[in-house]
């Protein structure tokens, strides 16, 4: 429990701070799950994956 | 590195949505929220492991200058056609002129839209634009901010214009001016 609420802490920080978000002060979390993971192979991007149940 | 999100490919997977199971599956995730790093391929390489705003920030920046592929620009075009000579590629030189505002655009482009597999093909530079500059007026590189096309092989080299007015045009005319290519090595060797 105390795990999962620091993992929250963190990820709630991750879409809210300035020094990660993009201008509209969110991170541009892509849902498209078919193409997006295509996309960052072809142009080489390493990828991360967040997985919720809470959004 | 940049940090908001460019470098990296940041995909939200809810459990409950279509394709989630099998990204689930494949990473073994059985909680929640989780947190997965991967190559661009998309093998897994870590998972989050920072609990403060320092280190999940620098978790970030280090898995993108890791992973992520960066543009093999080189420094000179002399560089560009030793190296296209010797690898059979032909070159693309990137003239850049910080003052205009199309030199950032197609960077972008580069870093961004167009496939690495495709950038691999050619041997670029990235050089400093200037009018005066004597060895780019030879090659008939005459405009900044702009992308040039050079066969290596050829005895009197002579820059061609490719124009990146927007992504899809210049990943079109790059897979063009490959296929091109590959015909005159192939014709050069038939002949010789």
């Amino acid at each position: 429990m105390l795990r999962k609420t620091a993992l929250c802490t963190a990820l709630c920080f991750f879409a809210t701070t300035p020094l990660l978000a993009g201008k509209g002060g969110t991170l541009p979390f892509n849902t498209d799950l078919e193409k997006a993971p295509a996309a960052a192979r072809d142009v080489g991007k390493a990828q991360v994956y967040y997985f919720t149940k809470d959004h | 590195m940049e940090q908001d999100g460019k470098d990296l490919a940041l995909i939200l997977v809810h459990a409950a949505r279509g394709g989630a199971r099998a990204l689930m599956d494949k990473y073994g995730v059985k909680s929640f929220p989780t947190v997965v790093f991967t190559d661009s391929e998309g093998s897994e390489t870590a998972r989050l492991a920072g609990r403060d705003e320092d280190s999940v920030a620098r978790q970030f920046e280090e898995h993108a200058k890791k992973y992520t592929r960066v543009t093999p620009w080189l420094e000179s075009i002399d560089k560009a056609v030793a190296a296209g000579k010797e690898a059979n590629k032909p070159v693309l030189v990137f003239a850049v002129d910080p003052r205009h505002p199309a030199s950032a655009f197609i960077e972008t482009f580069f870093a961004h839209n167009i496939s690495y597999k495709t950038v691999e093909k050619f041997a670029i530079s990235k050089v400093a634009f200037s009018k005066k500059d004597k060895q780019l007026k030879g090659l008939k590189i005459r405009k900044g901010a702009t992308v040039y096309y050079l066969d290596p092989n050829d005895e009197t080299l002579r820059a061609r214009k490719v124009s990146a007015s927007d992504p899809a045009k210049f990943k079109k005319q790059l897979d063009k001016l490959l296929e091109k290519y590959a015909e005159k090595v192939e014709k050069a060797a038939k002949a010789g």
